[in-house]
């Protein structure tokens, strides 16, 4: 619980979208590379929910860090999640992650690993909770499409 | 004592189904239709009226049976209402995939306790039988198939022997039309090998993560490769899905057929509909074969699974 009493009157799904409106703001300030652009997190984000739906939490996540060395945008993505997910209260809460917009270890998969399937199902739909917002926000704050989007 | 006469029609997905429930706002671009509070796939009744109605339309029924079974159409609607009244489809049995075997249908104690309280409006209500209490992380079965762990999608369940699965197959059973050539006894072993009984939480989950979900993509004809931004993920209900409408019929108010009670006016709209065969296509994409459901119907007056 926070300590500021406005907070916990707001709805969880205000500080998602918070979180991830801050998250996607910070990740379009980084300057793009042959590694990292902007349209591959909206194009990423977009699939995502979809791919949880068919292949399962863990298994998507697995990819998504998998893929963080070459194509950045994958790893800001799953940051993103592992960040939400082990915060304060959270389902994982509790776990050390590591500042930064990119992951470093794979903490969310170890949790997700070494805890209950009620705690994995739990943050399956945490997850997607999570995504609605942050799909939405890429899709108002990055107007040009990934080309290759179906790559 | 009321004039209106019900039937139970069991819908068994023999292909695919998308019932649309909405727009792009949704995590999955075109997703499927949902109960609000449940979240459990439905395909709405004014889905359901639309499939009968296009059916009726496709066979040529009647125009005077049509307009009394469905209402006339648009231009002359203030004339009188139809007679029939079509339920949302609701569901019974999911398919879910399992890592150890064959795949399962499966169930949950609130979705049994629904049947039997649709079965008792409309007028099917049968000899009572108890639902069991099911412990999370447990799944009830056949008695004989209860050695090792079961594992369902991504979770682990440990196999218990549900006491009163003979009776349920049954009453399952009545909802499941027989295909022409199928032994109906090949379908009740099949049923009672694959039927499963899960906790409501559970069951939940699988509602979202055992739908499949389809991506489509559109191919540029000159270039042989994927237009931009055209790439969606489309949710459908799988094949061997199994769901149920109630129909019920009121006395007729047109014209034309007063002198029908609603019981033969029933009779009359089903038997135009399905003594062809017992087929309707529900939901979208017909062109691409799907939404095709085996109808088996359930009169009140009907002993078990009717042909």
């Amino acid at each position: 619980m926070s300590s500021s009493s406005g907070r916990s009157l707001r709805l969880v799904e205000q500080r998602r979208a918070e979180f991830a409106l801050q998250r996607l703001q910070e990740a379009l300030a980084e300057s793009e590379n042959s590694q990292y652009q902007h349209t591959q997190l909206k194009s990423y984000l977009r699939r995502l929910p979809a791919m949880i739906q068919m292949n399962g939490f863990g298994q998507a996540m697995a990819f998504y860090f998998a893929k963080r060395t070459n194509y950045a945008a994958y790893g800001v993505i799953y940051k993103l999640l592992e960040d939400w997910l082990c915060g304060d209260g959270a389902v994982y809460a509790g776990q050390a992650v590591t500042p930064g917009l990119h992951p470093a270890e794979p903490v969310l998969l170890q949790a997700l690993m070494s805890q209950d399937q009620h705690h994995y199902r739990r943050a399956t739909a945490e997850t997607q909770a999570m995504l609605a917002w942050a799909k939405k926000f890429a899709e108002a704050l990055i107007v040009k499409d990934d080309v290759e989007e179906a790559r | 004592m009321t004039a209106m006469t019900h039937q139970m029609l069991g819908l068994f997905a023999e292909t695919p189904l998308h019932a649309g429930g909405g727009g792009k706002e949704e995590l999955i671009d075109l997703p499927i239709q949902r109960e609000i509070h449940s979240q459990w796939p439905c395909v709405f009744g004014s889905a359901m009226k639309g499939a009968l109605r296009a059916r009726a339309d496709q066979l040529g029924m009647e125009k005077d049976l049509k307009t009394t079974a469905f209402g006339p159409d648009t231009l002359n609607a203030s004339e009188h209402a139809g007679a029939l009244l079509v339920s949302d489809a609701r569901l019974l049995l999911l398919p879910v995939r399992s890592l150890t075997g064959h795949f399962r249908l499966v169930t949950c104690p609130a979705l049994l306790r629904r049947l039997l309280a649709d079965r008792a409006r409309a007028g099917l209500a049968g000899e009572a039988s108890t639902i069991p209490d099911v412990a999370a992380g447990t799944a009830l079965v056949a008695g004989s198939q209860q050695s090792e762990t079961l594992f369902l999608e991504e979770f682990a369940f440990t196999p218990a022997a549900w006491p009163e699965v003979e009776a349920w197959v049954e009453r399952i059973l009545a909802l499941v039309a027989p295909v022409a050539g199928l032994a109906e006894d090949d379908t009740r072993k099949a049923l009672t090998t694959q039927l499963t009984l899960v906790d409501d939480d559970s069951f939940s989950h699988f509602c979202r993560s055992a739908i499949p979900v389809l991506p489509h993509v559109r191919i540029s004809s000159d270039t042989k490769t994927v237009e931009g931004g055209a790439l969606w993920h489309e949710e459908s209900l799988p094949p061997d899905t199994l769901l149920y409408c109630v129909l019920a019929a009121q006395p007729p108010r047109s014209e034309t057929h007063r002198e029908l009670s609603s019981a033969e006016l029933l009779e009359q709209t089903l038997q135009a509909l399905f003594d062809d065969g017992p087929y309707l296509q529900v939901g979208g994409n017909e062109t691409t074969g799907m939404g095709w459901c085996r109808v088996a119907r359930l009169g009140s007056e009907a002993k078990g699974g009717e042909a």
